[in-house]
């Protein structure tokens, strides 16, 4: 007999009526978000405003060590809601720091090798911590 | 039975995945979304759709009435959290998106909303990933590859940019009425989401003839 739990249309609808009733903050996705402001666009020929996260007391993230510049320390951003930019022009989100770590190493690499058009295996390997690393989710 | 198309982030085909099931599947359409496209699209082609107003007890008792219906209900979602109460009963939730850094993030966003649906109430709430609207570049095809990579989700494939999803929405009919190369890689997806929705009986017996 399965123990898997079945569906609860009363506990979802308990769910979404809290995260109404709290500003819908119950449905915040579950590691602490954190702000940062993050480049819009990585194709890019020419380096782009870095991301920033809180690097001055913590490890260099990896990938920042091949005359990369650091990031810049963390700012404080206003606006608590994402707020999506077109182009590439910075834009604001709420992150966990592990993707903003994943970001960071992307750039950092972005600027190692200043107007390079990305490759494949560069966006793919920045789509595979994206969606696997920060969300915990099992590797294949 | 419910269907549903949601993401984190505006234009990245939500509208377009809905008609496409509900043409392919031939299933009634709730559309959530306050702008009403589905809706439109399903009154020119004289589809089945009712449309549903956002943050109701009315709208929830209908969601949990289709999700415990046999037949399937497509559901068109407005996008981030307004649109959440739509995915959150059902079956299967098909998250469309562009190979943007934005896009990309939204998606990260979005699976970490569903993965916390999944942790109230709805735990057999499958995701389903499809890349929309792309071009022939290194850039998609390294999304494409990030995609099938990933793990938690079903990474259903890719629908190009082409100008008869666009006819196909004037019309109020699915590309399959319009032939083309659409018409395969649209069955190929349906088919991928058939599997997911009914995996005890064959694809080919659930989709339009």
């Amino acid at each position: 007999m399965s123990t898997k739990p079945k569906f609860d249309p009363s506990r979802v609808a308990s769910l979404l009526n809290r995260g109404t009733e709290e500003g819908r903050g119950q449905l915040a996705p579950a590691p602490a978000p954190v702000l940062a402001s993050v480049p819009a666009s990585v194709d890019t020929e020419a380096p782009t405003e870095t991301a920033t996260t809180d690097t001055d007391s913590g490890p260099t993230p990896p990938g920042l060590g091949r005359g990369a510049a650091k990031p810049r320390a963390r700012t404080t951003a206003a606006e608590p809601e994402a707020a999506e930019v077109a182009g590439k022009r910075p834009i604001t989100v709420r992150l966990s720091e592990e993707v903003i770590h994943a970001l960071v190493r992307h750039q950092a690499e972005l600027r190692c090798k200043p107007g390079v058009r990305l490759g494949e295996s560069t966006i793919g390997g920045v789509m595979d911590s994206l969606l696997r690393g920060p969300l915990g989710l099992p590797a294949q | 039975m419910i269907l549903s198309a949601w993401s984190d982030k505006g234009g990245t085909g939500k509208t377009t995945a809905a008609i496409l099931a509900a043409a392919h599947f031939k299933a009634p359409l709730l559309d959530l979304d306050p702008q009403g496209d589905a809706a439109r699209w399903a009154e020119k082609g004289g589809h089945p759709c009712e449309r549903l107003a956002l943050e109701s007890a009315a709208t929830q008792a209908r969601l949990i009435a289709a999700a415990e219906s046999p037949e399937l209900h497509v559901v068109d979602c407005p996008p981030g959290r307004d649109g959440v109460a739509g995915m959150a009963f059902a079956q299967l939730v098909l998250v469309p998106t562009r190979s943007g850094d934005a896009d990309l993030v939204a998606l990260a966003r979005a699976l970490a909303l569903v993965r916390t649906v999944q942790e109230n109430g709805n735990p057999g709430l499958e995701v389903a990933v499809v890349l929309n609207a792309i071009r022939e570049t290194g850039r998609a095809r390294g999304v494409s590859q990030g995609l099938r990579v990933g793990s938690g989700y079903k990474y259903l494939g890719e629908i190009k940019e082409r100008l008869v999803y666009e006819e196909a929405y004037s019309a109020g009919v699915g590309v399959a009425a319009l032939g083309g190369a659409a018409t395969d890689e649209v069955a190929g997806i349906m088919n991928k989401i058939s599997e997911l929705l009914f995996p005890a009986f064959d694809s080919a017996a659930n989709t339009a003839s």
